[in-house]
């Protein structure tokens, strides 16, 4: 499966300015550790640690109660944290919304296959240095024999003040995990070069296509 | 008839992964020895060279990207994925229930206990070229020790690892011929376990299907091991 990663920057009329096309070269372990999680029906006593994007060792376990296991789709903005909430008897995760998805940063230490996070992730807000996250979609798949295509697109807006450049880009998954906590994993990570500079007010789409033929 | 497998352990690694695969592909590595029942890793008959193979898999079928799109949308019954199954029915895959029930379903599950052909690495006869619409394999090899079948094994998992260039995991099966004659195993693919809505049941995918030039002799007696191996490079 080949992967392209592609940043388009527009300005606040949605008029285009800019587009940084490349190969995506990083998927990173984390995508291996869900898939084993998957495959081998990883519970509890099976489940494995591994580090999340806060560096810290999480157990990836399936608890029966996950509401986000794999999860990549998110709403815009911050949502939740890692928590769980209760409505009567029932539990639900509340996912951070700037924590899952496509994510972007402004570091440009070039990618290996264990990182676990991007190098600096820029945060969601509207103070200098943030962007504005809007929802991550995930497409439905398109096929025609011999080839197939899904595609996860993002939203980010400047409304910071100042410029924000851009320099990484990454895929952040969340899982269930110890103690019923929502964890974060990292399962790609891409450099862009050249950086995007997002002025204030401009928006930039951010794009992963992943692409498999037979 | 003794049906015990007796081979253990994943093949061995004798083309580095990384050869295989372009920078930055995300992809599998297919490999495979015929060892007997001491362990001993044989000759083909056919060729008299070591029967063992190593390739990269060239065929993610349709439904194992649908089901990655499953895994990252998070699908509940309002808006269930559709993934052709492997009796070409398509399923609506869903991942929870939009009705509170405590269960969380994956869309991956591949651990095969002994003798289960329904999910895990399986083999097969048919040797008609892989397309991208492949729901299942062409002609499964049962599971015993009958005339053309293969003793299955349960699936093993080994733990994920990154090194310098790379990133994966691999998945084991090995395949006992205790049927009293030599097969050829012209097709090996994946299976995988899912849930669906309406009825709340489990479905069965075919996510992989690769086809073997010329096909694997296994004699009788004898044990076929198959790893797949998927990967990243960066």
């Amino acid at each position: 499966m080949r992967t392209k990663i592609k940043l388009t920057r527009f300005d606040k009329d949605f008029n285009k300015l800019q587009v940084v096309e490349q190969p995506s070269r990083s998927w990173v372990v984390g995508m291996w550790y869900w898939m084993f999680c998957q495959m081998s029906d990883g519970d509890l006593p099976n489940s494995i640690d591994i580090t999340n994007t806060a560096r810290t060792l999480a157990s990836w376990q399936d608890n029966n109660i996950a509401s986000a296991w794999g999860r990549v789709a998110a709403g815009g903005g911050i949502g939740g944290e890692e928590d769980v909430y209760y409505s009567g008897s029932q539990r639900y995760y509340k996912a951070a919304a700037q924590l899952l998805g496509i994510v972007v940063g402004s570091d440009n230490t070039a990618a290996t296959p264990s990182d676990y996070a991007l190098g600096t992730r820029i945060v969601h807000g509207v103070g200098a240095g943030t962007l504005l996250y809007g929802g991550c979609e995930v497409a439905n798949p398109a096929f025609s024999d011999p080839n197939g295509e899904m595609i996860i697109r993002r939203f980010f807006t400047n409304v910071s003040g100042g410029n924000v450049t851009v320099e990484e880009m990454g895929i952040y998954q969340s899982v269930s995990g110890a103690s019923d906590h929502i964890y974060y994993f990292c399962i790609a990570r891409d450099v862009v070069a050249p950086a995007v500079v997002v002025a204030d007010t401009e928006i930039l789409m951010a794009t992963y296509t992943m692409q498999i033929t037979v | 008839m003794n049906s015990e497998i007796k081979a253990t352990g994943a093949a061995s690694v004798f083309v580095p992964d990384h050869k295989l695969f372009a920078e930055g592909e995300l992809g599998a590595v297919l490999e495979w020895e015929v060892k007997n029942s001491a362990g001993v890793l044989m000759t083909d008959p056919r060729t008299g060279e070591l029967n063992r193979g190593k390739k990269k898999a060239e065929s993610f079928v349709r439904q194992f990207m649908e089901l990655v799109a499953g895994i990252f949308a998070h699908p509940c019954e309002a808006y269930p994925i559709s993934v052709r199954d492997t009796g070409n029915v398509v399923q609506g895959v869903i991942t929870c229930r939009d009705t509170y029930t405590g269960e969380y379903h994956y869309l991956f599950i591949a651990n095969a206990a002994l003798g289960t052909t329904t999910i895990g690495i399986v083999a097969g006869t048919g040797a008609v070229a892989p397309t991208i619409n492949d729901y299942a394999l062409g002609t499964l090899i049962a599971h015993g020790v009958g005339a053309g079948q293969l003793s299955y094994s349960a699936m093993t998992f080994g733990t994920p690892a990154a090194d310098a260039s790379t990133s994966h995991f691999t998945c084991t099966r090995n395949l006992a011929n205790n049927s009293g004659g030599a097969i050829t195993v012209n097709e090996i693919g994946l299976y995988v376990k899912a849930y669906e809505t309406p009825t709340y049941t489990t479905t069965y995918h075919m996510i992989l299907r690769d086809v073997i030039g010329g096909g694997i002799n296994v004699p009788n007696g004898q044990t076929l091991t198959i790893n797949y191996r998927p990967i990243a490079t960066v």
